[in-house]
């Protein structure tokens, strides 16, 4: 299997998904701020390809990749990377803040 | 001999009804040219075919086999070259190659093209139309799926590019049944088996330039 087009389809909705999952982070803290990046932060990712970069979803199609498996593959792939996140920004609040929440 | 056969489709926007019972039988080894004006509905057609525009009603099979839309994309049956750019803009022409093919040896075919090899460095999104047509079909015809529709693939490609692709076609054809829809007919004739035009939504079969004129495709002074 092929895995560079989940990879590079991950790349592409990133910025999004690490957007709303740094807001979150912000306002609810750590714990919930992860779960917020791997949920609502995919589901912005994709808002956010679909209105950037939607003809790139034929780069995929031709590759017999449909909207459904990118989007469970982007959801196990952003599990994974929102640990190392996740982990960095919870040693993060805990030195500066003493507390999971930064408000 | 296997064959693509599109028993009838339908497509209504609103009220207006862009395609209108069309149909047509496509053999492996075959080039079938796709005329029509402006709006008269072959992009529609193409979409409908590859499963990415809902048709209000579409049938066909592959070899026999009834195939519904959603099934194109999942089981490879079909590959499409959409009017629009849709490569990585970012991404480099040598790493959208690997991309697309894992394996080396395909991986050669598209890097020792000459003219892919000169833009290897290139990211596609400052690449000319042209350009990006021709890396665009390079690309797509070395995947498996045994059909291949392109829209407008001529359109803005230099002479020389045109008739690289035209060879490239030619050579596809033999292993592949292809749709390409273009405005330049002439360069679609020259590759074409046959050739449907798209007129108020229905499919008229022709053979020539003379035929695209009857059906008011081309004025009757061109």
């Amino acid at each position: 299997m092929n895995f560079r087009p989940y990879w590079q389809f991950y790349k592409a909705i990133f910025p999004f998904v690490l957007g709303t999952g740094l807001l979150a982070v912000g306002i609810f803290g750590v714990y919930w701020g992860y779960a917020l990046f791997c949920t609502l932060g995919l589901f912005f990712g994709f808002i956010g390809f679909k209105n950037f970069r939607k003809d790139e979803y034929y780069t995929y199609y031709n590759l017999g990749i449909t909207k459904f498996k990118l989007l469970k593959t982007s959801f196990i792939i952003n599990l994974l990377v929102g640990v190392p996140i996740f982990v960095v920004f919870l040693a993060l609040f805990l030195v500066i803040f003493g507390r999971t929440t930064a408000l | 001999m296997e064959e693509l056969q599109l028993y009838s489709a339908n497509k209504s926007f609103g009220k207006n009804q862009v395609v209108k019972d069309v149909s047509f039988a496509l053999k492996k080894g075959e080039l079938l040219g796709l005329f029509g004006r402006n709006g008269s509905g072959k992009s529609t057609l193409l979409k409908m075919l590859f499963g990415t525009l809902k048709a209000d009603e579409i049938s066909f099979s592959i070899n026999n086999n009834p195939v519904k839309p959603s099934e194109v994309i999942p089981k490879r049956l079909i590959s499409y070259i959409p009017q629009h750019p849709f490569l990585p803009k970012q991404m480099k022409v040598r790493d959208v190659i690997p991309l697309f093919h894992a394996s080396e040896a395909k991986q050669d075919a598209i890097f020792y093209d000459p003219f892919i090899a000169s833009i290897t460095h290139k990211e596609t999104g400052t690449l000319s139309l042209g350009e990006l047509k021709y890396f665009e079909v390079v690309l797509l015809s070395q995947l498996p799926h045994p059909y291949f529709l392109m829209d407008e693939p001529f359109s803005m490609l230099e002479p020389l590019h045109k008739e690289k692709l035209k060879q490239l076609l030619l050579q596809l054809k033999q292993h592949k049944g292809i749709i390409v829809t273009d405005h330049y007919y002439q360069d679609v004739l020259e590759v074409s088996d046959k050739n449907i035009v798209l007129k108020d939504g229905s499919s008229l079969t022709i053979a020539n330039e003379a035929d695209l004129r009857k059906l008011e495709y081309l004025s009757k002074r061109h």
